[in-house]
């Protein structure tokens, strides 16, 4: 993504992407229960985190109403064991198969099989990596939004100050992304300075245990860079404890589920930004691919900044639900 | 002489030696260290994985091991934040008996089956961690509006000490009280120490053992009940590798696999050893994952003394 710099901004990059994906998406929704007899595939690296569970729950959903048999695998964290499940995939002989990992090097031998079997793949989020290739990839431009995350920091924090960083899990590009695209403008700005850094593998404890620690080494922080919202939401519980609420300001990612977005709109979040999960869109560009259309190898949708003042389109805090993710691509 | 007299006493407390020295390092290296507030979060943070290694030991001590603690407190946990919306003490009760009825399976599977503890407990922590994502759907279930009484199990606090420390103490003491003073106790460790021997004794050696299962997943259930009130949210990976935890708190507070040997003293300052070198390593700013090989590196030192010790005697 070094196209900022030919006056490609990352702003014309997303819409380039929402304009690409809004037919797209409204083709599809119409092209209900087509696919009956065909076999997919959904090999997932990890599925039990906040963010995967709500893919895992839109390609179900859209597989049921689209008629896929769908073979699903969760490869429990384990790299190895994704390899597996995507052989068993070529061998129960699926027509398309979509992946979502966290291991894209790990798992390149299993795709080259795919890739040799003849079998479309469906790329979500987190991109494959090596001498492969995937018919259709759909991701977020994760280091734009992390550029603009570190823009959002210099801006509300006046170019001055000191901040946390509490990363998600290593390996995962979308992590690495997460942490390089928001470093880079940081680091451009003197006056913010990373005091600490930690690494709480996406999840609520832990980044609740790493904050303790950090609240009672560390005076005057003005800010919490969280990559995802589980993290910020442990973060921000220990931040109360410590009653240091009104020191500090913490910002996520993800703004899908229906506790962190609550903590937007409640004011203890300051911004996170929304990454779509994916799941209803990857089966529609499936349902696309085996009817023979074109479909755009790279589909990148844009990744909302939330904060206070638009919380109301995401989420209904009445009802405390979320709001749907799909109405907003199409928007 | 005198020499190895010091040796021996430097055997014999190892442990405490072990802890008090990394208690002086940590405050000399960070300023923060001695803090009241530091302490307390150290201790509330130790005090989860306390109340699970306690339980651990007792099973270690009778020649078992129990790798499905971590299953349990996932599977109680998410038990607890399902049925918190009807009723928070029902809750409560039925996330202890999940606990407790995992326990049983093992016990049963071990004590009547004959199954090796491993292969049976590892049996235990794939599928209640299977039935915990089959609960949860893989999701985090969260504790809607939970009273404010429930909240204090994990967040509160008497005076400044924070409720989940006087939980692991009282655990602490109880299953101390268990081992050291009762028949029960004495049981575990003949049982422990030559089962054959312990059955001619007369020692029911099958229901002990159903019964330190049964313990064990008692105590990972009140464990995930401190958990989810602190988190008010059931996460359905919560307690994952935990019981690799609390074998090393185990093991580094010098109760050996061999069965017979240890007991909830060691334990306690080995889950103090551990929180506090994590603790120092992260207010240092030490990478997790230089902390992760530390904490091999201290297991290793940990397991070569006790075999010194039981050499010497």
């Amino acid at each position: 993504m070094s196209d900022t710099s030919n006056g490609f901004s990352r702003r014309d990059a997303l819409k380039a992407g929402a304009v690409l994906a809004a037919p797209f998406i409204a083709r599809f929704s119409r092209a209900a229960g087509p696919m009956a007899g065909k076999r997919m595939g959904y090999s997932m690296s990890f599925a039990t985190i906040e963010w995967l569970v709500t893919q895992r729950r839109g390609v179900e959903d859209s597989a049921r109403t689209a008629g896929f048999d769908l073979v699903f695998a969760d490869a429990r964290d384990n790299p190895a064991k994704q390899v597996r499940d995507l052989e068993d995939m070529i061998t129960q002989k699926c027509d398309v198969i979509l992946i979502s990992t966290y291991y894209a090097e790990a798992i390149t031998p299993a795709v080259k099989m795919i890739n040799e079997a003849g079998i479309p793949i469906v790329v979500l989020s987190s991109t494959l990596k090596g001498d492969i290739s995937w018919t259709c990839h759909l991701s977020t431009d994760t280091l734009g939004t992390a550029r603009s995350a570190g823009e959002y920091f210099v801006k509300t924090l006046g170019g001055k100050g000191r901040v946390v960083q509490i990363e998600g899990k290593p390996g995962s590009v979308v992590n690495q992304l997460r942490g390089s695209g928001w470093n880079e403008v940081i680091a451009k700005n003197p006056g913010i300075e990373v005091v600490k850094h930690v690494v709480a593998n996406y999840e609520r404890m832990q980044a609740l245990r790493h904050m303790e620690d950090i609240l009672r080494s560390t005076q005057g922080i003005s800010a919490v860079y969280c990559h995802n919202d589980e993290m910020a939401l442990g973060a921000i519980k220990a931040v109360r404890e410590a009653g240091r609420s009104k020191e500090l300001w913490l910002s996520g990612y993800d703004g899908i589920q229906a506790d962190a977005l609550q903590a937007v709109y409640a004011g203890d979040l300051r911004a996170t930004w929304q990454y779509l999960p994916f799941g209803a869109e990857a089966v529609d560009a499936a349902v696309k691919i085996l009817q023979g259309a074109k479909v755009p190898k790279e589909i990148v949708f844009p990744s909302p900044l939330i904060t206070r003042d638009n919380v109301a389109e995401y989420y209904d805090a009445k009802e405390r639900k979320v709001r749907p993710f799909k109405s907003q691509i199409k928007a | 002489m005198r020499d190895s007299r010091i040796v021996a006493f430097g055997l014999r407390w190892s442990h405490l030696l072990a802890l008090v020295g990394l208690v002086i390092v940590a405050s000399v290296l960070s300023p923060y260290f001695l803090e009241f507030r530091n302490i307390m979060n150290v201790l509330r943070g130790a005090s989860v994985l306390c109340i699970v290694a306690v339980g651990m030991t007792l099973v270690i001590l009778s020649r078992g091991v129990d790798l499905s603690v971590g299953s349990i407190l996932g599977l109680s946990g998410a038990t607890f934040a399902l049925l918190a919306a009807t009723d928070v003490r029902l809750a409560i009760v039925a996330a202890l008996a999940v606990g407790v009825a995992v326990g049983l399976v093992n016990g049963l599977l071990v004590a009547w089956l004959g199954l090796q503890p491993f292969i049976a407990t590892v049996a235990t922590l794939i599928a209640a961690r299977g039935l915990v994502y089959i609960v949860s759907d893989g999701a985090n279930i969260i504790v809607r509006d939970p009273p404010s009484w429930f909240e204090a199990i994990g967040s509160g606090h008497l005076g400044p000490v924070p409720v989940p420390i006087f939980i692991a103490a009282a655990v602490v003491l109880a299953l101390w009280f268990l081992l050291a003073h009762t028949a029960f106790g004495r049981h575990v460790y003949a049982v422990g120490a030559n089962e054959e021997a312990a059955r001619l004794y007369g020692v029911k050696v099958r229901l002990i053992k159903v019964l330190v299962y049964c313990i064990s997943g008692l105590l990972a259930a009140l464990a995930s009940i401190i958990q989810v009130s602190r988190l008010t949210v059931a996460e359905p990976n919560a307690g994952q590798l935990i019981e690799l935890d609390a074998i090393a708190a185990t093991l580094i507070g010098g109760t050996t696999f061999d069965g017979g040997i240890g007991g909830v003293p060691g334990t306690v300052l080995g889950v103090l050893i551990l929180a506090v070198l994590g603790n120092l390593l992260n207010l240092k700013g030490v990478s997790p994952f230089v902390q992760m090989v530390l904490q091999g590196g201290i297991i290793v030192i940990a397991v070569v003394v006790s075999e010194l010790r039981q050499r010497r005697r």
